[in-house]
């Protein structure tokens, strides 16, 4: 599979002297669910305002879609790469909610009815329909960051990336927005997320991405999250699913399970009596 | 915080009237009458104003609401006028200490305002009440009014909204800790009044750069899009003509002068 977006030795510093990439490098392949994991201060939201070029490289280089981004196609990048901001305050303005998840296809020229039939399946797709002509800044939280998402939904991006979207959502509003992702997964688009969510990454993700000190630490499958060196080191915690086979060691499992699935699975396995202490029979 | 173009009319027959045109004709509305002199026409373009602002369903809360933002201005000067500009007295009023003498010339000068007033007022608010703001940014820049005044417009309406909120959200948060304005006088309050208004200007700074990059990120690029593929339509041309006419037609009567008879009377 091709690489979506290769960032090699990315260096970026802010005004104020803050390092906040230090020579960072990794890769996403074409059409992958990536999580990307790291402590608070570990330059994730930062390292996302590079993949639509809205921070430029001041060292090193991002390749998106086998060019690099700079200040002559930022404007192209940013209609092929759809990023949800952490705070919807920063991202919801428009006077109506309508008008606010059509600002982005009305930028990239669409009109009338084109227009609208993109709103309003942005709009479904994240359950507001109902709330279409209500000023934004009325909303509760997690509403404003359907609003948000619906705003970047609407512009048919082939990459979308979100900056911790599960905040604020009620539980029902994570499993939706997950199907959401699910759905523009299958239809070929490339998700990235930022979150501080173990759990959800190992349900979800099939790529692991953890970075730290503006760092790239590990990337890989889902195995990092029970790696003891590298959960310690990131300063994540294991998912839930892995704390308590950790806590069996009696199974002599040769991998520790991280997801609910596998969990259920190995658990069937112990019932029917085909897990012994040498692990899997 | 209420919307600045609260009133925004949902299914306004005006609605489907393309915003360029609409625009024009606002504009032109407004000038012709601004400059119109006859009592009679203006009261002419205000009737088929009323009428516009009928079919567009246009609510009368509305539009006063948006004449009481005149008052400071034109409604002072349409009470003064009467009684500062010289001519033949009309009436006089005692006032305690003088008299306040009402002339002709200042009630006609004043009646004349006013009706100019409302004529903009009235064609201004159907302009506002039945066009997205957006679609009048876009009418606006596609009738080659220079991008900076557009943009202009652009941020002051969304960082109005911006700064609006941060102030309210700043409020609860000293409020739930326990901040009260104590009084007029005390020393205190306004050291906490002057605190509030130097962090939210700082604070609704940096908000404003964020809403930017926000902005930039969903294809933002300083200008609106022109419909491309949104033509005039004919019936747009024929709404906009129909409007039109009278004004045009009684503000050439009036420089041609056959009107003056009318005027003076
Ligand atoms: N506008 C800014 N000016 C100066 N320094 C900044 C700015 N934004 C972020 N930083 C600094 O850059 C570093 C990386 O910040 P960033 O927001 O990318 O972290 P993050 O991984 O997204 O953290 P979080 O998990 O808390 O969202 C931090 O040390 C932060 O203090
Ligand atoms: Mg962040």
């Amino acid at each position: 599979m091709a690489n979506i977006i290769e960032v090699e030795d990315l260096r970026y510093t802010y005004r104020d002297g803050t390092e906040a990439l230090k020579g960072l490098s990794l890769t996403i392949p074409q059409g992958a669910k990536v999580a990307l994991l790291g402590p608070n201060g570990a330059g994730k939201s930062t390292l996302l305002l590079h993949f639509n070029g809205l921070n430029l490289a001041q060292e090193g280089m991002v390749n998106v879609l086998g060019q690099e981004v700079r200040e002559e196609n930022a404007r192209w990048v940013r209609g092929e790469v759809g990023l949800v901001f952490q705070d919807p305050d920063d991202q919801v303005f428009s006077s109506t909610v309508w008008e606010d998840v059509a600002f982005g296809p009305g930028n990239q020229g669409l009109h009338g009815e084109e227009l609208a039939a993109r709103v309003e399946k942005a709009l479904e797709a994240v359950g507001m329909e109902a709330f279409r002509d209500k000023p934004p800044h009325h909303l509760s939280y997690g509403q404003k960051k359907r609003v948000a998402i619906a705003g970047v939904l609407a512009m048919n991006p082939r990459v979308i990336i979100l900056d911790e979207p599960v905040a604020y959502l009620d539980p029902k509003g994570k499993d939706t927005l997950f199907e959401i992702l699910s759905n523009l997964h299958s239809q070929g688009t490339t998700v990235i997320i930022a979150t501080h969510d173990v759990d959800l990454a190992a349900e979800w993700a099939d790529r692991i991405i953890i970075i730290k000190g503006g760092q790239t630490l590990a990337q890989g499958d889902t195995s990092l999250l029970a790696d003891q060196q590298v959960v310690r080191e990131a300063e994540l915690r294991f998912p839930v699913v892995t704390q308590i086979f950790r806590l069996l060691p009696e199974l002599g499992l040769p991998h520790q399970p991280r997801t609910i699935a596998e969990a259920v699975g190995l658990i069937r396995a112990i019932g029917k009596g085909e897990v012994t202490g040498q692990g899997l029979v | 915080m209420e919307h600045i173009f609260s009133g925004f009319i949902k299914h306004s027959p005006l609605g489907r009237i393309d915003a360029r045109v609409k625009t024009i004709v606002a504009l032109g509305f407004v000038v012709i009458t601004a400059t119109m002199q006859s009592h009679l026409a203006l009261l002419a373009a205000l009737l088929l104003m009323v009428a516009v602002a009928v079919v567009a369903r246009l609510s009368v809360r509305v539009f006063f609401k948006r004449l009481a933002w005149l008052i400071p201005f034109a409604g002072v000067m349409v009470v003064v006028f009467p009684f500062v500009i010289p001519g033949t007295p009309l009436g006089q009023m005692d006032a305690g200490l003088f008299t306040l003498t009402a002339t002709a010339e200042g009630l006609e000068k004043a009646i004349l305002l006013l009706l100019r007033v409302l004529n903009g007022v009235l064609a201004l608010t159907v302009l506002t009440t039945t066009t997205k703001f957006k679609d009048l940014l876009e009418a606006l820049n596609h009738l080659k009014v220079p991008t900076i005044f557009t943009q202009l417009m652009e941020f002051t309406v969304r960082y109005f909204f911006v700064l609006g909120d941060e102030y309210k959200r700043m409020q609860t948060a000293r409020k739930a800790r326990g901040f009260e304005a104590g009084s007029v006088f005390s020393r205190k309050t306004y050291q906490a009044l002057g605190e509030l208004v130097a962090v939210l200007f700082m604070r609704s700074y940096e908000r404003g750069d964020r809403v930017f990059l926000a902005m930039l990120a969903r294809g933002y690029g300083g200008h609106n899009h022109c419909c491309g593929h949104c033509r005039i339509q004919r019936a747009d041309l024929y709404w906009g003509a129909a409007v039109m006419v009278l004004p045009v037609g009684l503000k050439i009567l009036e420089l041609g002068g056959y009107l003056w008879p009318i005027s003076l009377k």
